[in-house]
């Protein structure tokens, strides 16, 4: 057997954290190493271990934002994937954009769970069917180009037909229609690679919340959504 | 209706100019005659085409008149119209609501009750129901913002709960819908989803589904201009990662022919099903026809 990879789970639900547990024990190359509520609390208690790759959840009730809790966890030097139960098209790209090697929803099974986390330890890239729709219904007039065949493979793939029936159908080879994903999905992370404007943003994001934590009755913009 | 007006005003704009015309070479000739009775008639044809320049003046600011009627009144029309619609939007909306809350108590609210009361969670039944719920709710969630009281991604959502509750995992990613489409394209659509996961229940061997609805022709915006703006249509396809079957062998007993691709053509849409044996099957359902 390979080497086993040390996974560690970030979400506000005490539950799930369990549910993950319990649904990885029998798992013999992944183990659930750590798990916390929040990065920050995280980053204190495992800070310093030797984490393969963290599952981190999307949408963390503590009022953070997901594409800071990305940059902050790879400032680590460890791997992020992105779970979460509902995708939000918006921070689901924003997380892609910092950094984060994939994104799969929570109603995934066991065997794409772990499929996803042993390609991401492997330094690979996970796109799963909700990213490519991500990715494929992306309507920001600064999204990165992609070329019609780019296009083509992800509308396909993210209707949920396998990597090789989205090569039978647009008429290319596996090998090929697996570089389209990756590449756009590279597209992605390098057009969030100049992140002097977004952490400026972060920073403004942060300041506007505390404006509005100033004013009696209002709720800062994360609490109030969710 | 207005430029039927402004064509009919022009028209007469230009017969009386050429009346007027006709006229002014018999003046001058009478005229010229210098005679008693020439002068007379000079006048005489001189005052008939004042008058009907009067007229003609007359007649155009009657027809603008008119004109300006017209606007007001197709301006009333429009609004009326307008309010009609946004009544029927309103009704659809609340007849939406209903339907959901209807949806959410026999679903999610019953089963938590269930267990509320000590129905064991581990039983794979009750497991299989949770799952159920879960997609349901997820499938009612998902892009909220952007077509809350959608109808059609409800009625998906459904058909999709009533999937799972049979074994099959429903995966539903929809986006930028239309913010209205009619009711019988709505449910030919819905129907034509719930045949096809019949077929992947029934035929293809897979447990798990997924159903992705996207305004317009479904194409990504690609390399091209990327506005992104919704438009009127839908693409809603059926996907399964089974077993497949080969298409030019006939798929009879699949219910295509008839519950899919007949429903489809009947609401002025079209389906187009796809499938190699070993790559599983996808029906593309397409509404206008393109």
């Amino acid at each position: 057997m390979a080497r086993v990879v040390n996974v560690a789970a970030i979400d506000d639900d005490q539950m799930l954290l369990q549910g993950m547990r319990a649904w990885l024990a029998p798992v013999d190359d992944v183990a659930i190493v750590a798990t916390a509520a929040t990065v920050t609390e995280y980053l204190e208690r495992h800070g310093g271990d030797r984490i393969d790759v963290v599952l981190l959840d999307l949408n963390l009730r503590d009022g953070t934002l997901p594409a800071e809790n990305v940059t902050r966890l790879l400032r680590g030097g460890t791997v992020v994937l992105v779970v979460s139960t509902i995708g939000d098209r918006e921070h689901v790209l924003a997380t892609i954009e910092a950094g984060a090697a994939g994104y799969i929803t929570k109603d995934n099974d066991l065997p794409a769970l772990l499929d996803a986390i042993r390609t991401v330890a492997d330094g690979g890239v996970v796109v799963s069917p909700e990213l490519a729709f991500a990715f494929s219904t992306d309507r920001r007039p600064d999204r990165p180009q992609l070329s019609p065949q780019e296009a083509l493979v992800l509308r396909i793939y993210a209707s949920g037909a396998t990597l090789q029936a989205t090569a039978r159908k647009a008429g290319i080879a596996y090998g090929t229609a697996r570089e389209y994903l990756d590449r756009v999905k590279r597209k992605y992370t390098e057009s969030g690679r100049p992140t002097h404007s977004k952490l400026d943003l972060v920073d403004r994001y942060r300041e506007d919340r505390m404006r509005l934590d100033d004013v009696p009755g209002t709720v800062p913009p994360d609490q109030g959504s969710r | 209706m207005a430029a039927g007006l402004a064509l009919r005003t022009w028209q007469l704009w230009m017969a009386s100019a050429m009346l007027a015309a006709a006229m002014v070479p018999g003046a001058l000739r009478v005229f010229n005659e210098g005679t008693a009775a020439g002068n007379f008639a000079f006048a005489a044809t001189l005052a008939n085409a004042g008058i009907l320049l009067l007229a003609i003046l007359l007649a155009a600011f009657l027809a603008s008149y008119q004109r300006r009627q017209g606007d007001l009144g197709t301006r009333a029309a429009a609004q009326l119209s307008a309010m009609i619609e946004a009544t029927d939007r309103e009704s659809a909306k609340a007849e939406e609501r209903v339907h959901q809350y209807r949806m959410l108590h026999d679903t999610v609210l019953s089963t938590l009750s269930a267990i509320a009361r000590g129905v064991d969670p581990s039983d794979p039944l009750v497991r299989q129901r949770c799952a159920a719920d879960a997609e349901y709710l997820r499938s009612i969630i998902s892009s909220a913002g952007l077509s809350n009281a959608n109808r059609l991604q409800s009625e998906l959502a459904t058909v999709g709960h009533d999937q799972a509750a049979l074994g099959l995992r429903v995966h539903q990613h929809v986006a930028d819908l239309p913010a209205s489409l009619p009711n019988d394209v709505v449910h030919a659509i819905a129907e034509s989803s719930r045949e096809a996961l019949n077929n992947v229940l029934k035929h293809s061997g897979a447990d798990q589904a997924w159903i992705t609805a996207v305004g317009g022709d479904g194409s990504a915006e690609g390399g091209s201009d990327g506005s992104g703006k919704t438009s009127a249509g839908v693409t809603v396809t059926v996907t399964d990662r089974g077993r497949g079957f080969d298409p030019a062998a006939g798929a009879s007993g699949m219910g295509l022919q008839q519950s899919i691709i007949g429903r489809m053509r009947e609401v002025g849409g079209q389906a187009v099903v796809d499938s190699s044996p070993g790559h599983g099957t996808t029906v593309e359902l397409q509404w206008p026809a393109s």
